[in-house]
Order: structure tokens, then sequence, then C-alpha cells
């Protein structure tokens, strides 16, 4: 499958863009600082896949791509999709790209209490005062971890968390839905 | 095909341990009728599970700290960071920690072939039969997440295991293909350090999956000599001069082995040669069935369920001289 050097270019400046929303600017000065490169697969008609990559893991692939006639199965950090729709991008941001940030960079992070943090695990979403405490800033997407800060997943914010809490809002409102949680990988990983 | 004669003893000992007759008599030829014996009671016997503590993602003290409660273990005497589970309350494979990457469950001779091939930080590996990745986990690990290690692999449903590991542990120096390893000479690359890993019939893991017992015939070793042949032949041709090349099986069976390393270093005569790994077990065979194999092969090493409580396993370092 031939991939458009046009449609590489713009879906890493989708990927780019989501990134800078999510986490500030300084997280795509940290991407270039730490050498690291997107690589974008094109899967099939509508299908993306994007992967973080090392400048040694991109160079052995540019050397090695036209002889072993196949892409890579993955790559490096698997950073997220891109589906086509009657003409229309849907970007998913992965799990791994989201958790290297959130660890490396402490933004945009929920914490919340053991309880929740293993109800998470299993598919749920968090209610507000399960929220012990936020790394901020807090984007539309955000990592939730636990009290320790382990990473257990992606959530979506469904009100204004920072607010909500400053307001003295109704404390059993589901404030975070689940998109993906680290049980994942026993419920599907293989 | 020539078929096999079969002694009487060898058919009771089957019968009596409820394996296939052409292996009782196998077994009797390797080790004498004593050691068979015991291998075949440690095969009964179970054998305990490892884990291997992801240091990338914590350190073995914090882990340990973590799952005292519910998870207890032994350290290795080959492995820093891997380590026996002794006892544990919990389905090891679906704890929080699990989930955080900060352990992988692994039979603990499995860790051995990465240590073997020691990865350096920056060096260009291959693992020519990766998945589930077990240990191109490890050897990412090993090297710190950086450098490259490309892993190869035929089995798509393996491979989304790979991909799901690679992800969970954290690893981001990996670049999988869904390929067959032989075709690796095809691709004009050369690499500083290659595992194979070979496929093989897993006698070695009849401790923990009782129905290798039965499930696997001559004629699969006779087949399967063939791709272990094929790809450890492709491994050395792709291997950079001065380069090591760690070949591996879960099987203790010669043919799968010491026949296939054998022949190996009659095809490239003087450009390879075997290093001496042996003090971590058994010394590899040099003489088996009558037939005289080379000396070299005492080098290689050998581990069993009845001797070290581990899988049955075989490594052998070998070095590119040119």
């Amino acid at each position: 499958m031939q991939d458009k050097e046009e449609d590489i270019k713009n879906i890493q400046e989708i990927v780019y863009e989501e990134i800078k929303r999510l986490f500030g600017n300084y997280a795509l000065r940290f991407i270039v600082e730490s050498k690291y490169d997107m690589i974008v697969l094109k899967r099939d008609m509508n299908l993306y896949e994007m992967f973080l990559v090392s400048k040694e893991l991109k160079q052995l692939w540019l050397t090695i791509q036209d002889r072993i006639k196949q892409k890579p199965y993955s790559i490096g950090l698997f950073a997220g999709s891109i589906t086509k729709r009657k003409g229309k991008l849907k970007l998913k941001i992965g799990l791994d790209l989201m958790e290297f940030l959130a660890q490396r960079l402490r933004r945009n992070i929920v914490i919340v209490n053991d309880h929740a943090a293993m109800l998470f695990l299993y598919g749920r979403d968090i209610m507000l005062n399960s929220i012990v405490d936020i790394l901020p800033p807090i984007g539309y997407l955000t990592v939730v971890a636990n009290r320790g800060l382990e990473i257990l997943g992606l959530a979506k914010l469904l009100i204004n968390i920072e607010g909500a809490i400053n307001k003295g809002a109704k404390k059993d409102v589901i404030a975070l839905k689940n998109v993906i949680d680290k049980g994942w990988y026993l419920r599907k990983g293989g | 095909m020539k078929s096999i004669k079969i002694d009487k003893e060898s058919i009771e000992l089957a019968i009596e341990y409820d394996i296939l007759p052409y292996m009782a008599k196998r077994y009797i030829e390797l080790f004498s009728y004593k050691g068979a014996v015991s291998l075949l009671n440690a095969f009964r016997l179970g054998l305990k599970r490892g884990i291997r503590c992801n240091t990338l993602k914590i350190s073995c003290y914090d882990l340990l700290n973590k799952i005292k409660n519910r998870i207890i273990v032994k350290q290795t005497p080959w492995v820093p960071y891997g380590f026996w589970v002794l006892e544990s309350n919990v389905d090891i494979g679906a704890t929080p920690e699990y989930l955080f990457g900060y352990y992988h469950p692994q039979g603990i001779a499995s860790m051995i072939p990465p240590i073997i091939l020691n990865p350096e930080p920056h060096d260009k590996v291959l693992d020519m039969c990766a998945a589930p990745g077990s240990k191109t986990t490890q050897l990412a690990q090993m090297m710190e997440n950086k450098g490259v290690i490309l892993a190869l692999d035929v089995d798509r449903d393996r491979m989304r295991a790979l991909r799901s590991n690679i992800s969970r542990l954290g690893i981001h120096n990996v670049i999988t293909f869904l390929l067959d390893a032989r075709k690796i000479v095809n691709v004009g690359e050369k690499f500083d350090k290659v595992l194979v890993d070979a496929p093989c019939t897993g006698e070695g893991l009849i401790p923990l999956m009782p129905e290798r017992r039965k499930s696997r015939t001559f004629y699969d070793i006779m087949v399967l000599m063939r791709l272990q042949y094929e790809l450890l032949k492709a491994a050395i041709l792709v291997t950079k001069k001065e380069g090591i090349i760690v070949y591996s099986t879960c099987s203790i069976a010669p043919e799968e082995n010491e026949v296939i390393i054998d022949s190996i270093l009659k095809e490239f005569k003087g450009k390879i040669e075997i290093v001496d790994i042996s003090s971590y077990g058994e010394k590899g065979f040099t003489e088996i069935y009558g037939l005289r194999l080379s000396k070299e092969l005492e080098f290689c090493l050998r581990l069993y369920p009845h001797i070290h409580r581990t899988e049955g396993f075989f490594i052998c370092k070998i070095k590119k001289k040119i």
C-alpha cells in the first residue's frame, strides 16, 4: 500500500497538534529534544497507525523497508490510530504515548482513590468523589493514575473537574468516562 | 521411514509414566534407566513458575515489597532479576503489578538465552522467533530500551501477544515483522547479536504442560530439525564478524540441539566457534546413540527439571569468527 507523503505529513501534524492540546507546547519540545520521530503506517484504505520512534529505529526501518517488502507489525512506541470515515478523520491517541508523556511531564493526570483505581482497571468510570488530586492542565482526554502515580488508563472528561471541586458540585456524578484501561491487557491483549 | 525398535524396558517405562515409547527409549539411552526415571518423576512433579522483574519500570526491591503479601518469591542463581514463585494466593498473570508491567511471568530457563547473548545498549539485535516476546522484552530490558531489536515471527496470533507485551512492559526499541525469519538473509542487514530460540517439540516444558507427553511424535522432530537448521544457518549469515549467535530450544532431544549444532559446525567449518557456557548447568552431548559429534558441543549448556528445577532447555553460544 503506497503512502502519500502529503497524507503522512497531514496525519503527523494532527497528532502533534493533539499532543500540544493535551500537554502543552512543552510536550512537543520534549519529543524533539528526546530525538523521537513519528512514523505513520497505512494499514488499509481507512486506517493509519502512528508510532513514536528513536532515530536508530527509524534508521533501521528506512534502510530495510524496500528489501523487506512489508510494513512493520509494530515499531517503537504506539502513538495512536486514525480512522477515515465519510471523508472525516478520527484520531485515537494511544495509551502508550499518553503514559510516556504524562509520566515524564507530570501533567494532565487525574489521581483517584484505591477503590476507584481498582474498579477503573475493570473498565468502570470515575466518580467525582473518587478524585483525590489532579496534575494540571487537564485535557478533554486525561491520564488516570492511582495514589502511587501508577498509570491506570485514559478517560474522557465529562465535567470541568477543577470547577466542580471548587463550586462544591454533587460528588456522586460521573466525572471521567473510561476510554481504555490497563485491564485491556487481560481482556484483549492476547 | 525407518521404524524405531523399542525394547520391553522402554515400553514398560512409557506405560508407567504415560509417555510415548520412543521418548522412554531415548531417555534411557541418554540418561541411563535411573536418570530417565528421575527425569520422568520430575515431569510429574511439575515446576515452580518464574517471574522476571522489569527493571525498566521498577526496581526489584520495590516490586518484591509491593507483592510480598500475595506472592512469595525466591531469587534464582542465574538471573539477578529472575525469581521463582514459591507461593501465591493470586493469579500471577492478573495482578495490578502485572498490568503495570512491573514483572513478566517467564520460565527461569527461558531467561538464560538473553543472559548468554548479553546485548549492550547500542547493539543491533535480531530475535528470529520472537513471539510472544518473553525473551524479546528481556533483551530490551538488558539494552535499557536503547539500540534496536528486529523481532520476527510467523504466527499472527502470537504476534498480537508480542505487541501487547511490548506495550505493557514499556518497551520502545523493538521493530516487529510478521515474517519467516529464514527470509532475513534477503534483507541484507547485519546484526551484532542474534537470538534463535527455535520452534521445537517442547519436551522440556512437559512439567508445565503435561499434554506434551504425547502430543509430539518422532516425525515432528524430523520436520522441526530442518527448520531449526535453516533458521540457525540464516542467523549465522546475517551476523557481523565477531558477532554472537545464541541458539536455544525448550527441548531436551539431542536431534533438535547437538545434532543441529554439529551439522552447522561442519557447514561453517573454521568460520564459527562454540563459546563455553557449560558452567551454568550440564554439558552438551558429544556422543549420542553411538554417534560421535564434535568435541566442541560439550561447551553447550543443558538444563533439566530433575537437576536444575527448571524447564528442560538447551542453549549454545556461537561466535562468528569471519
